[in-house]
């Protein structure tokens, strides 16, 4: 049984740093558990906790039905991928495979067997005599996959496997360890920054941020429910739109736009009072090409539009106080780059509209929106206000 | 004052002559065609640096193994007599015993402690391990001479009833025992294997510094890699940090090899040969200038000589191959 099971596991780095605080996660037999959040959020030390290279100063690792938190790596029956591969250079592909088996005196029939059988499956038996120094480094990091592989262990721990990839192999390796994870049923935790990996490879994923599990859910959940503003703003690309609004009655006021309250939202409490209005930018449309009468539209003017062929995003300012969300800009990866600066009191909006749009610089964009897929978030809390009043939200 | 000023002036005039050289030779160059210019040019720049090896090296080298062919003073040739004589001889043999011993101990020695205390020092903290890591280097910046003497003290033996200013016997006499002579005991070369002591106590420094720097150099993944792998400490050191620090390990066995091949201070210092200690360069130094017999000093050298060049060809390949490798 492959289940992970972190119980309030906190680790604080000699120095007093405090990387992790009060984590507690639940990962299943057979799931892919994706730990996204910024660099430094404590996603690694997280992983490393799991694998033993890092002590838990608090709380309990469970791995199977085995309480390991105070167990060498060897002793957890546990797997790693590291970020830079990790390969033992003095080694060709098949000892490196072997490695940890010759360790454990596996008869050598046994080790050749399998080793050609990881090799097999991930395309490397015309590299089984050659060093790492002679490989690509999708080669590598096929090896290093391999030499996990091999183990045949109770979980997997992937730490960022895929940087150092360039973007095409780094594509094609996602799908190769989505099938992978799917062909072995093994539980993996995998560690990235980058939340389309998250998105894509994860059956449920954990964003964390400064240490703290901000939620975990299904990649669909994260998207359409991000229960706080750094959520909302780390999960999807482009990412989300964060306007000051103020409500009055049954209108949101943000710079020059009124758009109705949308039905069912709890915001009455907030009669009077501003709170942060989150837009996908998916959720706009171009009114000139895709006109639904129901739905509102404002007029924009055009500060960039890139047309990416699939679709077309439009930057436009709004004449409103942006909304800073710690930690999400620092994302190198973090999708559409933000090119403009906002100017103080102005934010900028991204709209992604159907690739057909008119839309030129400087040109005047009507776009619809949907206000049944805004999300509102309480100004002081960053916590999402829900449709139906709770009487305390989960962090 | 007088000698420092000459001091001076000698540098100042050497490095002032040097410049002078190369600045006149490159204008003489300069008034050639173009394309002479261009051919003779790096000729003018290492030119000197080639003729001064090949005056104050090459040449005294041909010269030896000329000269290991004539006779003492150098007036008729004997042929291969050096040569067959100090084969022949029983106290050379002997010599060349200790040489070899020196070769079998020391390097090995000097590499495996400096491969211990890099990798110890680097589990230390940084302020620790600095501290240690200089104070273990510090005998490298001693010369020859000054590491000898200092020894000189601790081997010290003084006659029975007088105070023992010597570490070693003061040590061996509070323990009980009647002063020893360390130096002269030579019972299965004891006395040699002291003075090894002293060039590994003097190398260890220089072994350690680039071993550890090869030890830091090792990525901490593949450590960690091999953690999760299943091996044990002893495992990761033999298996996963030795091999990918082995270039470093050869070249420092190598160059501790040539210096033991070579030594001769600490020998001369200590013992000056005697008390069956003698190794190649003593040998040597006392044929030439104690026994004034150019003809068997120059055959010691050559054999000296081919001896080391193997090792030397053998280093300049690894460290092509290095080179390449990288």
């Amino acid at each position: 049984m492959g289940r992970i099971v972190l119980e309030h596991v906190s680790k604080e780095f000699p120095g007093g740093v405090q990387a992790v605080r009060d984590v507690s996660l639940e990962i299943g037999d057979g799931e892919f558990m994706v730990l996204v959040g910024p660099s430094g959020c404590g996603k690694t030390t997280i992983l490393r906790m799991i694998a033993g290279l890092d002590e838990v100063t608090d709380g309990e690792v469970t791995i199977g039905d085995r309480v390991v938190t105070d167990e060498k790596p060897k002793d957890r029956d546990i797997a790693m991928v590291f970020q830079n591969y990790a390969l033992y250079p003095h080694m060709n592909v098949e000892q490196n495979i072997g490695f940890g088996m010759r360790l454990r005196r596996t008869p050598k029939p046994v080790v050749k067997q399998r080793v050609s059988g990881a090799a097999q499956a991930l395309a490397l038996l015309d590299y089984l005599a050659r060093k790492p120094a002679d490989l690509s480094g999708g080669q590598r990091q096929r090896v290093a996959i391999g030499r996990a592989m091999v183990r045949e262990p109770k979980a997997f721990l992937m730490d960022e496997p895929l940087s150092n990839l360039d973007a095409k192999l780094r594509v094609q390796m996602r799908a190769e360890l989505a099938r992978l994870h799917k062909q072995l049923g093994t539980t993996i935790v995998y560690v990235t920054h980058d939340q389309v990996e998250a998105m894509t490879l994860g059956t449920r994923v954990a964003v964390v941020r400064d240490g703290v599990l901000q939620q975990v859910d299904t990649p669909q959940v994260l998207f359409h429910n991000p229960v706080n503003l750094f959520v909302a703003g780390f999960i999807g690309s482009p990412t989300m739109n964060l306007v000051e609004a103020a409500v009055t009655g049954d209108k949101l006021e943000f710079g020059s736009h009124r758009l109705p309250v949308p039905p069912g939202t709890a915001l009455e409490a907030y009669n009077g009072r501003t709170v942060i209005l989150g837009i996908r930018p998916s959720d706009f449309e171009d009114a000139d090409v895709w006109r639904d009468e129901r739905l509102p539209v404002i007029e924009v003017t055009a500060d960039v539009v890139e047309d990416l062929g699939t679709e077309a995003h439009v930057l436009f300012s709004v004449d409103a106080p942006p909304v800073q969300v710690e930690g999400v800009d620092e994302d190198p990866e973090a999708g559409a780059p933000i090119p403009l600066v906002a100017a103080e009191g102005t934010s900028v909006f991204t709209a992604a509209v159907d690739a057909r749009t008119a839309a030129r610089i400087g040109s005047t964009v009507r776009l619809s929106v949907n206000p049944a897929r805004f999300h509102f978030f309480d100004r002081d809390s960053g916590r999402v206000i829900r449709s139906r009043p709770q009487p305390a939200a989960s962090s | 004052m007088i000698r420092l000023i000459n001091a001076l002036l000698a540098i100042v005039g050497g490095v002032g002559a040097a410049l002078l050289l190369y600045w006149v030779l490159n204008k003489l160059v300069e008034t050639f065609p173009a394309k002479w210019e261009e051919r003779l040019k790096p000729w003018v720049f290492i030119g000197p640096a080639v003729a001064a090896i090949g005056l104050f090296l090459v040449y005294p080298a041909i010269r030896t193994f000329i000269l290991s062919f004539a006779n003492a003073r150098s007036t008729a040739w004997v042929g291969f007599e050096n040569y067959s004589d100090l084969l022949g001889s029983e106290a050379f043999r002997q010599t060349l015993y200790n040489t070899l011993l020196w070769i079998a101990v020391v390097p090995a020695v000097t590499v495996a402690l400096g491969l211990g205390v890099a990798v110890l020092a680097d589990r230390l903290g940084p302020q620790s391990e600095k501290l240690s890591k200089s104070i273990i280097f510090l005998p490298m910046a001693i010369s020859g001479v000054g590491q000898a003497t200092i020894w000189r003290f601790i081997y010290e033996a003084r006659p029975e009833g007088e105070p023992q200013i010597g570490l070693q016997n003061a040590v061996w006499t509070a323990l009980g025992f009647d002063p020893v002579a360390w130096l002269q005991v030579d019972t299965l070369h004891f006395n040699s294997f002291l003075l090894m002591i002293i060039l590994i106590w003097a190398q260890v420094g220089f072994s350690m510094v680039l071993l550890s720097a090869a030890v830091k150099g090792v990525p901490v993944d593949t450590l960690e890699a091999a953690r999760i792998d299943g091996a044990n400490e002893r495992q990761i050191f033999f298996r996963v940090i030795v091999p990918q620090i082995w270039a470093t390990v050869i070249t420092v066995f190598i160059t501790v090899l040539i210096s033991v091949m070579k030594i001769f201070d600490v020998v001369y210092v200590m013992t000056n040969g005697n008390f069956n200690t003698d190794v190649i360069a003593v040998n040597f130094f006392n044929e030439l200038f104690r026994n004034g017999n150019n003809g068997r000093a120059s055959a010691i050298v050559v054999m000296l000589m081919i001896a080391v060049l193997p090792v030397i060809i053998y280093q300049v390949r690894h460290f092509r191959a290095e080179e390449a490798a990288r």
